[in-house]
C-alpha cells in the first residue's frame, strides 16, 4: 500500500472527514512530509470508494462551499488493520537484526524471543 | 467580483481539464477545498495547483486516475532524466563551444556557440542541477524544459535552419516526456544516481563520438553526435534495467517482469528513436 492511502485510511479511522480534513490530517500525521494536492486526494478518494474500503456518508453546506464526508467501511478496517500487522511485523524484524548487530540506539525495541 | 469570487472562476477554468461528467459530478467539491486551502486574499491559482488541475484531468481523461505510478516506471522517469541532461552535456561540449556545426546548412551562430540549441540544452542541465542540489523544482523545471525545447523546435522548424538537428531535438522532447514521471522529491541516493547517470550518459556519448569520428568513411560531424547519442541511449537503458534488477524489484517471476517491462516500455520510444539515429548517421 501506497504511503498516501495508507494515510487518508488512517486519517478515516477515528471518524468521518470531509476532504479538506483528510487532506489537513495527513499533512499532521505525516509531520508535513506527504502533502497530498486537490487532484492527488479526489484520485485516491475515488479510487479506495471504488475498491469498496471507503464510502460517503454525508454532505453539507458551509456558506456557498460544499463538503462531503467520507468514512472507513469495514472492509476498509479491515485492511488498514492487515497493513498494519505487516509494517509492525517489518519494523519488529529490523529492529531486532539492528539490536543483534549493536546498531539500535535511539530505537524502541521488541522483546527478543528466547 | 470579490477575491474569493473571481478565485473560485479562475479554479473552474483550471477543472476545464476533467471530462464535463466528473466535473459535474465532483467540481462543486474540488472548488470548495481548494477555496479552503486558499491563503488569505489569495486571487489566483498558485502554479502548483494549476499544474495539479492540469495533469489531474488528463489522469481523469486518459483513465490513469486509478493508476499509481509503480517504481519501475519512477526508475524509467529519472534514466530519461539523466540522458536528456547526459546528451545536452555532450551536445553542448562537443559541438556547440568552439567546436564544429553539425550539419552544413546551420543555423547563425548565437553568441559564443554554433547555433541557438544551447538554450535547451542549458534547460535540461538546470533542471537535473536543481534536482540533484535541492531535491526539487524537478516537475516544473522538466515542463519548462519541455517546453523550451518544443518551442525551440517550432522556431527552428519554422525558418527551416538545421534539418538534421530535428531529429535530435525529437529526442530530447520525447526523452523529456518519459522525464515527468520522474520523483518529484527524489531520495539523497535517487538524486545521486540521477547525476551521475547524466555524467556517465555523457561519457559513454563521447567515447562513441570519438570510436564514430575514427571510423573509417564517416566524414560528418553529425554522424558521430547520432552515434554517441545512439550508445549512450542503449546503455542507458541497460543502466536503468540493471539498477531495477538490484534488488529492488518485486521477488516473484510475474511481477518481476511486469516492473522490467514498465522500466523498459516508456524509454523504448526514446531509444528507438535514438538507435535508428544511428543507422541513419
Amino acid at each position: 500500500m501506497h504511503e498516501p492511502t495508507f494515510l487518508i485510511l488512517t486519517a478515516l479511522a477515528t471518524g468521518p472527514l470531509h476532504g479538506y480534513a483528510v487532506m489537513q490530517e495527513v499533512a499532521t500525521l505525516s509531520s508535513n512530509r506527504v502533502q497530498v494536492r486537490a487532484s492527488t486526494l479526489y484520485d485516491a478518494l475515488d479510487r479506495l470508494t471504488a475498491d469498496g474500503l471507503i464510502e460517503v456518508s454525508g454532505e453539507e453546506m458551509v456558506g456557498r462551499r460544499l463538503r462531503r464526508f467520507y468514512r472507513l467501511t469495514d472492509a476498509g478496517g479491515d485492511t488498514l488493520r492487515a497493513e498494519v500487522l505487516r509494517l509492525r511485523s517489518n519494523a519488529d524484524l529490523a529492529a531486532g537484526r539492528l539490536r543483534a548487530a549493536g546498531l539500535a540506539a535511539g530505537l524502541l525495541l521488541p522483546a527478543v524471543p528466547q | 467580483m470579490n477575491d474569493e469570487q473571481r478565485l473560485a472562476a479562475a479554479y473552474w477554468s483550471l477543472l476545464r481539464a476533467y471530462p464535463a461528467a466528473y466535473r459535474r459530478e465532483r467540481g462543486e467539491e474540488i472548488v470548495s477545498v481548494l477555496l479552503e486551502d486558499a491563503r488569505p486574499g489569495q486571487r489566483w491559482p498558485t502554479a502548483t495547483q494549476a499544474l495539479d488541475l492540469i495533469g489531474g484531468g488528463l489522469r481523469r481523461r486518459l483513465g490513469l486516475w486509478r493508476f499509481v505510478a509503480p517504481a519501475g516506471v519512477r526508475v524509467a522517469g529519472g534514466a530519461a532524466l539523466a540522458l536528456a541532461a547526459g546528451l545536452s552535456l555532450f551536445w553542448l561540449t562537443g559541438y556547440e563551444v568552439h567546436g564544429e556545426p553539425m550539419w552544413e546548412q546551420a543555423e547563425p551562430a548565437f553568441g559564443p556557440f554554433e547555433s541557438t540549441s544551447p538554450v535547451m540544452y542549458a534547460a535540461w542541465l538546470a533542471t537535473v542541477a536543481a534536482l540533484c542540489l535541492f531535491g526539487r523544482y524537478g516537475r516544473r523545471l522538466t515542463l519548462l524544459s519541455l517546453s523550451v525545447t518544443w518551442g525551440m523546435n517550432a522556431i527552428v522548424g519554422y525558418f527551416l535552419w538545421a534539418g538534421p538537428a530535428e531529429d535530435l531535438r525529437t529526442a530530447l522532447l520525447l526523452l523529456g516526456l518519459v522525464a515527468l514521471a520522474a520523483p518529484a522529491r527524489p531520495t539523497r541516493r535517487q538524486r545521486l544516481a540521477i547525476g551521475c547517470g547524466a555524467l556517465g550518459a555523457a561519457a559513454i556519448a563521447w567515447v562513441g563520438g570519438w570510436w564514430a569520428a575514427h571510423t573509417p568513411g564517416s566524414e560528418i560531424v553529425l554522424h558521430e553526435a547520432k552515434v554517441g547519442a545512439g550508445v549512450a541511449a542503449l546503455a542507458t537503458l541497460l543502466v536503468a534495467i540493471g539498477l531495477a534488477v538490484d534488488g529492488r524489484l518485486p521477488a516473484s517471476r510475474r511481477s518481476r517482469a511486469v516492473s522490467l517491462a514498465l522500466i523498459a516500455a516508456p524509454l523504448s520510444l526514446p531509444v528507438f528513436w535514438l538507435t535508428v539515429l544511428l543507422n541513419s548517421a
